[in-house]
């Protein structure tokens, strides 16, 4: 029940409710001095690939635009380049992004390759509420060789084993118990009847 | 030993006489009995004495390992695994001899070997308890031991040798008691009551009030044969389980498909000569000389040179296809040529060449040969494993330098309580037990167990039972020393 | 009752993803294995920090927080804070998975085990200076033999010496942990491979069983350790316990509290990087931030020993004229 609602709740906020918030800012010196405008525009129909575009002007056609997300993992937080695409006529460069994490995503665009800029000169944040699939999420388990404990080779082995150790065991219980019970000398004597 | 320890009117037949059977079973029964209920002869005393003190020793040194670490014993991260396991596989692997040995001849319906089968099959219980001992010193934490059957793992060749081992220690422990049923009952009628209340009960209990007649006999008989073919295959899956400890692993000199077969015939090569070893001894040490026979030693030792041609062959088949290609040759060439060369070489001259050798030419086909040959074989095959185990696990994977195994004397002291308590436990089984299957000795008899064994010498021999030793009035020759010893052609 | 008419509310905006249709999906599956587990026996109202990656970082509060800032300078107090936040009975039972009260302590205090982690070995930029084994077995109180990173001295194609520093390769097939007897080797969530040293026996299959010779054992008792305030975990095995084995845990500790492992932090030349699978991210002492798959991709990473099908979470950028795998067999002796 808990986790039912919580998954509701995660649900609402989810990728269907996509903010879109425009932050405006200029390139770093040394590049173009057109204005990049970094848009987190689009949702695909499952929810995970958001496409991130960036407005370098009307003007600027034919530009790098290097994208980039800010890493959360270790404590250096640094500026991850996720791609470069150019733009087009329009001045717009886009780059399909899959989220690899739930919650805020910060993303960042600046103009040129991702071997000319190490940090974004536009950023943007972005909430992340569903695991993506696609990427490796539990512990990839490798079947391991004789491990299935199903299995029917280490069934039969083991059933083999006990049949051992019944006839071992039933070998030894059947010459104790019957053993003192054969006194009589032959077998065709009346006593042959109890058995 | 005083003769009148033995109730000598149990030994006479209905008549109050003895014929020459019953002369035959006097003799077994003297010799198989007198060890246990006689008095104990100084060097027995002694002998036992010093043996488990240096069982004790080894006992001490595994106290003081277990406190220390295993770097105590030599090991190192370059020498994981040595000598404990060489040991185990080793004292396992002489045991497997005795009990397959015993278990085909009597299978086949050898009759030959009946004044051997009980040396052999207690040879083979007292191996494998101390091969399974050996696995405490090998583990690094042996107190946690009881973790194998509890936290199972199916992928794991240990959790399979464990239960490899457990199985064939039952099997090995009835193996060893059923044919006793029948001589406890025959040692019980000669011990009286009186002389020792306690033991009487005991040889009572485990007699299952045996009479020998014909519905014993044939329930003992067909339960044997029943356990004697459990116990080849189960044997031969204990080494190769063993080995598979070894082969699944993806070390170059490890990972072979040869291992198992290799590991199977090992034992039965050793264990072949470890019977050799432990039946010289006792005829010896026990006065078997009339009962043991050059020719048992005989047809043990071509047994046993045939195993050793198999071992050798498998030898060159593991190295090899491997030295060919030189792919992962490293192992070969130290092995070889190399730190190796020594031990190796020791195996090849002392484990192969010398005994078949010995074996081969008919001047040293005697007992002492044979016991020479088996003497190098045991002590051969336990380096040659020390050449299996080591090359592998100390050459580098990656890269550096070949890790080396010095022995201390925490493992040598270990180990040779290890060989001492063969011996020790021996001694003291056979204190309480008959060392000569009585039942079935008497039942092949004289000419079926010593002679033997054409139908036609049978026949000979039967209508001329010319006896030197047993004279017309019954009385047997003293101890049976210094009985003219039956050459028989072979 | 609150919580789910709030949430009802909430999906009246609009809403078409339902987690039972996702959990339907099979490629979403796994993720509903995971997201139940963070967030069953949570308190409400919690979702949204639940749910930010910022949170995972400050899990364990002020401690961690402290933490943050001394940054990867702190060595002890880190395992410290890590281990004092973490359940006694973390899930490292072996594969007898968490249990009764473990588990509620383990979904209420831990983090989501959804980081994979990794690592990526820039061969061409290591000299083979060993600070990574140094700051290893300083971390970890090791005996000087028990280099559980180890920088391999090997030639290469060309002749050259290069320089191979071997860390745990975190086996997604682990041979080690197949062979052992009594499952004290496992294989936690993130994927690293730990050893629990209160259930080993010793046996040493495991390093019978490891090509990569990654697995130390502890012979001797007159190791000294320090005075250490913590019990001893998988995680961070000090003091180890004699006549068990040890090995490389990939410092899954710092890992998890956003610090990089210490062979990483401790190269100078910032050939050693961390990184997730999950997140794609891989970051090394000099800071530089690398998209994991696209960095592996464009430099050729390789794993060492493939043939072994062993599957390592630790892959190589090689260097001029270098092969893992031919150098291996023509090992000096």
């Amino acid at each position: 029940m808990k986790s039912l609602s919580r998954w509701l709740i995660a649900a609402v906020a989810t990728i269907g409710s996509v903010l879109v918030v425009s932050g405006t800012a200029v390139a770093a010196a040394g590049q173009s001095s057109a204005v990049l405008d970094l848009a987190v525009q689009t949702v695909s129909a499952n929810g995970v690939n958001l496409a991130l575009s960036a407005q370098a002007g009307s003007g600027a056609s034919g530009q790098s635009v290097t994208f980039f997300v800010q890493t959360q993992e270790f404590s250096s937080h640094g500026w991850m380049a996720l791609g470069t695409s150019v733009t087009n006529s329009a001045g717009e460069a886009t780059y399909t992004y899959t989220p690899t994490w739930t919650g805020t995503e910060l993303f960042g665009a600046a103009l040129g390759s991702s071997d000319a800029v190490a940090t974004p000169s536009v950023t943007k944040s972005f909430q992340v509420l569903k695991d993506p699939p696609g990427v490796p999420q539990s512990v990839i388990e490798y079947s391991r060789p004789l491990g299935t404990e199903g299995g029917i080779f280490v069934k039969s082995i083991l059933s083999v084993l006990a049949l051992v150790w019944i006839l071992l065991l039933g070998s030894l219980v059947l010459v104790v118990w019957r053993m003192p019970r054969l006194t009589r000398a032959s077998v065709d004597t009346s006593q042959s009847g109890r058995n | 030993m005083k003769e009148t320890d033995i109730n000598e009117s149990a030994l006479l037949n209905e008549n109050g006489q003895r014929d020459a059977e019953q002369a035959w079973a006097a003799d077994v029964r003297r010799a198989a009995i007198r060890p246990t209920i006689g008095r104990a002869s100084v060097a027995w005393k002694l002998s036992v004495t010093v043996l488990g003190l240096v069982v004790l020793a080894g006992l001490g040194a595994w106290i003081y390992q277990f406190k220390r670490g295993l770097g105590a014993a030599g090991y190192n991260d370059q020498a994981f695994w040595a000598v404990y396991i060489v040991d185990v596989v080793t004292f396992i692997g002489v045991s497997y001899g005795g009990a397959v040995i015993s278990a085909i001849l009597r299978l086949t319906g050898q009759s030959w070997r009946a004044p051997l089968t009980r040396l052999a099959e207690g040879t083979a219980l007292v191996t494998v308890l101390i091969g399974a001992l050996f696995i405490f010193p090998h583990l690094g934490r042996p107190e946690r031991f009881w973790e194998i059957p509890i936290y199972v793992n199916t992928s794991s060749p240990l959790f399979w040798d464990f239960m490899a081992i457990s199985t064939y220690v039952l099997a090995t422990v009835i193996f060893f008691y059923l044919p006793l049923v029948p001589d406890m009952a025959i040692v019980n009628k000669t011990l009286g009551r009186a002389d020792r209340p306690a033991r009487f009960r005991i040889y009572k209990a485990l007699s299952l009030k045996w009479m020998g007649n014909e519905r014993q006999r044939r329930l003992l008989h067909s339960v044997l044969t029943l356990i004697s073919l459990i116990i080849i295959p189960l044997a031969v899956s204990v080494h190769s389980v063993l080995s598979w400890a070894f082969a699944t692993t993806s070390r170059p000199g490890w990972m072979e498909s040869v291992f198992p077969p290799y590991f199977v015939i090992a034992a039965l090569y050793s264990g072949t000569a470890l019977v050799i070893v432990v039946a010289s001894a006792f005829r010896k040490g026990y006065r078997l000389e009339r009962f043991i026979t050059k020719r048992h030693f005989v047809r043990l030792g071509y047994i046993m040179a045939a195993l050793g041609l198999v071992y050798a062959y498998l030898t060159i088949a593991d190295l090899l296809s491997e030295g060919y290609t030189g792919i992962t040759s490293g192992w070969i060439r130290q092995t070889i040529a190399g730190r190796y060369a020594i031990p190796f070489w020791f195996y090849v001259v002392f484990g192969e060449v010398l005994p078949i050798a010995l074996v081969a030419v008919k001047k040293t086909r005697n007992i002492k040969g044979m016991t020479v040959a088996s003497v190098g074989v045991v002590i051969a095959l336990w380096v040659k494993r020390i050449v299996i185990v080591l090359p592998p696990v100390t050459q580098p994977l990656i890269g550096g330098f070949w890790g080396t195994y010095h022995f201390t004397w925490v493992s040598i002291t270990i180990t040779v309580a290890g060989v001492a308590a063969i011996p020790f436990g021996l001694m003291l089984l056979f204190r309480f037990l008959p060392v000569l299957s009585i039942d079935e000795m008497e039942e092949m008899g004289e000419l079926g167990s010593v002679e033997q064994v054409s139908k036609e010498t049978l026949a000979v021999q039967k209508q001329a039972p010319a006896y030197a030793y047993a004279n017309g009035n019954g009385h047997v020759n003293g101890n049976g020393v210094g009985m003219p010893e039956k050459e028989v052609q072979l | 009752m609150r919580k789910l008419s709030k949430s009802k509310q909430q999906a009246s905006g609009g809403l078409d993803l339902i987690p039972a249709e996702s959990c339907a999906i099979p490629a979403d599956g796994q993720a509903c294995s995971i997201m139940p587990a963070v967030l069953a026996d949570e308190p409400a109202g919690s979702v949204e920090k639940d749910l930010s990656r910022r949170r995972f970082l400050g899990m364990f509060g002020a401690v961690a927080g402290a933490t943050a800032v001394l940054g990867t300078g702190v060595e002890l107090l880190s395992y410290r804070a890590y281990a004092q936040g973490l359940p006694k009975t973390n899930n490292w039972t072996g594969n007898s998975g968490m249990t009764g009260s473990g588990a509620a302590d383990m979904a209420s205090t831990q983090a989501p085990p959804t980081h994979q982690w990794a690592m990526v070995i820039d061969l061409s930029m290591c000299n083979g200076c060993g600070s990574c084994t140094a700051a290893c077995q300083k971390a970890h109180y090791l005996t000087p033999d028990q280099t559980w990173m180890k920088v391999f001295e090997l030639t290469d194609t060309t002749g050259q010496t290069y320089h191979l520093p071997r860390p745990c390769m975190q086996c997604e097939n682990p041979p080690c942990l197949h062979v052992c007897p009594v499952h004290a080797t496992f294989r936690q969530e993130q994927g690293v491979v730990l050893v629990n040293q209160d259930r080993c026996i010793g046996c040493r299959m495991c390093m019978a069983a490891c090509p990569y010779e990654a697995r130390y054992f502890n012979w001797n008792s007159d190791v000294k350790y320090p005075p250490i305030p913590v019990e001893a975990t998988p995680e961070f095995p000090v003091p180890q316990r004699l006549g068990t084995v040890g090995k490389c845990t990939f410092c899954v500790g710092n890992l998890n509290h956003g610090l990089l492992s210490e062979c990483a932090a401790g190269c100078q030349m910032g050939a050693i990087y961390n990184g997730d699978l999950k997140t794609d991210v891989a970051v090394n002492s000099a800071g530089t931030t690398v998209k994991l798959s696209k960095f592996l991709d464009d430099n050729n990473a390789v794993t060492f020993k493939p043939e072994q099908n062993t599957h390592p979470r630790v892959w190589y950028i090689l260097g001029h004229g270098q092969n893992l795998n031919a150098d291996a067999s023509t090992a000096k002796s």
